[in-house]
């Protein structure tokens, strides 16, 4: 073994700085990879921790129609594993052209929304209203609340006051994901809307994760038209559209990853073919064909160790500055930048897969050499 | 007996319609401890003889016996044993492992036969010393001489201590003073080590420290009739040679009770040497 190692390490002296290109091709390769993997990765843990602050339910049942009857609240609270439950309406509006999401909630129980007020105060009588930051602009003042025709009723407008400013949630992260909330009094709501004793959705959280998913069932068959959704399931939801972004991210490190797989074949394919007197030499001495293919091997695993490592506290700090980049750029959200474990092992990992499959032509045509050919041909 | 060709002939294809013939039916006996020279003019199948007997390559036709063994279809990994510690390689132009210093490239058999590492570095430096190169040991190939390269590539050769030694026109490439201390150094292994030597070149001096000398003309091998004439003049000090070579073959034989314990080869071989 020890001249397995001699040679493998007197190699890596004299070609150096052509096997410091590899590892660079490596190590780029693994940045990009741990680069992105962190911000996805970061991006999961920001959309799980946002959802989870907009649905702080473990359960929610949502219909389109307001057919669901308060009353339930009373059943389902005494029921096995339960914590809290929560009767709210929740309508799409619009608001001098925005959209809007209309919201009544008990206001005796807004605690459990964990509301917390920028301005103003909580609304305490009908037509009282807080608005979400991004509505901002209409504190103090009077709003209208636009409804179009839809199956919860016909088209109408509700003039509110607005007494409070909630905090934005996911701070203005995707678009899609901007609810501007109008939280009212839901019992005002209901009979504004001429529905009082129902609701169109359903707060549930209980006291172990283990109940979700039979109380989720117990519910679906209970009411067939409305949906019932876990949070597990939005959150599950959310990300696989932090997953499609993911796909994307990962076309480019395959792209990155085939072009350092490339340049590591080009240079080993290049050192074999100057190395072949060499291992013809080693060869017709009585050196084995496996030794010689376990020293390039070595060769390669400490190139890309080198590059991979390299990689991985770049692509570490690379996300970092990816993330201040998408500041400049004007997203300003706090994405958590995380240091993973899976994600630097993986790096490493695919560092090292990457550089040995590159290399296994040009190190099995080394190690199958036969030495005559190569002497026969340098005499 | 040490090599033993039976009959051989060796036929190489270069490409489809093309047959070269470089060796017809030969027949040659080598005995232990022997110096035999394979004379003959270029092309005429010299160094396919020698890599044959080196295992190097199969005959088309005939047996090969090397130290007592049927090399004719063994396999690969017998034969890169067999090589490790049995023969010693001098090739005509590539010999040393570029990258390596000339004291690595002389261990470096060693360690891969498993020597231990100091070990194996104290008898590169004794072989180094016997082939007058000591003050060189750290320079790599590329810092030395055509014939300073050969040396090494002597001392390399006889890591292992081999009981054959195979040198394929070994003064070829250097001037004649340099020749004749190689012929001296080649005269003192035999004589101390017991080392069977097989040489091929196209130089009567060079054949002339042979025991026997053995033509080959169109692959066809004949027995030579005429003992050549003895060197002239001994342009090296033989003592000084002969005291380093002692000093090798002591140290070798204290480590190969050691590695005679892990490999067959290398026991059988203890009990040839002399
Ligand atoms: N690998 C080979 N392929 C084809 N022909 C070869 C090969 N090796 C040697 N020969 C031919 O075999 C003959 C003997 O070559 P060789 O043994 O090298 O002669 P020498 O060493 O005496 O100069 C020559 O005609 C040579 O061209
Ligand atoms: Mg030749």
């Amino acid at each position: 073994m020890r001249h397995v190692v001699l040679v493998a390490g007197r190699d890596l002296r004299a070609r150096r700085g052509r096997y410091a290109l590899a590892a660079l091709a490596i190590a780029a390769g693994t940045a990009l990879l741990v680069a992105l993997s962190t911000v996805t990765f970061g991006l999961k843990v920001y959309v799980e921790g946002q959802i989870r602050e907009l649905y702080p339910a473990d359960i929610m049942l949502y219909s389109d129609r307001i057919e669901i009857p308060v009353d339930i609240v009373e059943v389902i609270g005494s029921m096995e594993g339960v914590d809290a439950v929560e009767p709210l309406i929740l309508v799409g509006a619009s608001l001098g052209g925005r959209g809007a999401t209309l919201v009544g909630i008990p206001i005796d129980d807004v605690d459990y929304f964990a509301i917390s007020l920028v301005e103003g105060r909580l609304p305490r009588s009908g037509g009282e209203a807080i608005v979400e930051e991004t509505l901002g602009d209409l504190y103090g003042g009077r709003a209208t609340v636009e409804l179009t025709e839809s199956l919860l009723g016909p088209a109408r407008r509700i003039e509110v006051e607005v007494v409070g400013v909630l905090e934005s949630l996911l701070k203005g992260f995707v678009q899609t994901f901007q609810v501007n909330l109008v939280v009212v009094p839901l019992g005002w709501l209901q009979e504004v809307l001429g529905a009082e004793g129902f609701v169109n959705a359903v707060l549930i959280t209980v006291r172990d994760k283990a109940y979700v998913e039979p109380l989720a069932d117990a519910l679906k068959e209970a009411f067939p038209s409305a949906q019932v959704y876990t949070q597990r399931s939005l959150i599950r939801a959310a990300i696989r559209i932090v997953d499609l972004l993911g796909v994307f991210f990962n076309v480019i490190i395959a792209v990155t990853l085939a072009i350092s797989g490339i340049v590591v074949f080009a240079v080993m394919a290049i050192t074999a073919r100057e190395r072949m007197r060499e291992v013809a030499l080693l060869k017709a001495i009585g050196v084995s064909g496996r030794a010689v293919a376990l020293s390039v091997l070595l060769e390669v695993l400490a190139i890309s160790v080198v590059g991979g490592v390299t990689g991985m506290a770049a692509g570490y700090y690379g996300a970092h500055v990816l993330k201040a980049l998408l500041g400049y750029m004007g997203v300003s959200f706090d994405l958590p930048i995380l240091a993973v474990p899976e994600v630097f092992v993986g790096g490493v990992a695919t560092a090292l897969a990457v550089a040995v499959a590159s290399s296994t032509l040009p190190i099995v045509r080394l190690s199958r050499l036969r030495p005559l050919e190569i002497l026969a041909r340098g005499q | 007996m040490a090599i033993s060709l039976v009959d051989v002939d060796k036929v190489y294809r270069p490409s489809r319609d093309v047959e070269v013939v470089a060796l017809r039916g030969a027949t040659l006996t080598v005995e232990r401890g022997e110096i035999v020279a394979l004379m003959g003019p270029s092309g005429s199948g010299k160094t396919t003889a020698l890599n044959i007997m080196g295992t190097l390559d199969r005959p088309t036709r005939g047996r090969v016996y090397v130290a007592g063994f049927d090399v004719t279809e063994a396999d690969e990994g017998f034969l890169e044993a067999l090589r490790l510690h049995y023969i010693g390689f001098v090739f005509q132009s590539i010999n040393l492992v570029p990258s390596l210093t000339a004291l690595e490239n002389v261990a470096l058999p060693m360690l891969a036969a498993g020597y231990p590492r100091h070990e194996a570095y104290r008898k590169a430096r004794l072989l180094l010393d016997a082939v007058g190169l000591l003050d060189r040991a750290g320079h790599y190939p590329h810092q030395l001489s055509g014939g300073q390269q050969q040396r090494v590539a002597i001392a390399r050769a006889l890591a292992n201590m081999p009981l054959i030694l195979i040198l394929d026109e070994p003064t070829s490439n250097v001037d004649v003073a340099t020749a004749r201390a190689l012929l001296t150094l080649f005269r003192e292994i035999n004589s101390v080590l017991g080392t069977t030597i097989v040489m091929a070149t196209h130089d009567p001096e060079v054949a002339s420290i042979a025991g026997k000398v053995v033509y080959v003309r169109g692959g066809v091998v004949s027995r030579s009739a005429v003992k050549l004439a003895e060197v002239a003049g001994e342009p090296v000090d033989v003592e000084r040679v002969r005291e380093s070579m002692r000093r090798v073959f002591e140290l070798e034989k204290e480590l190969m009770s050691d590695m005679a314990g892990r490999n067959e080869l290398v026991r059988r071989k203890a009990q040839l040497l002399p």
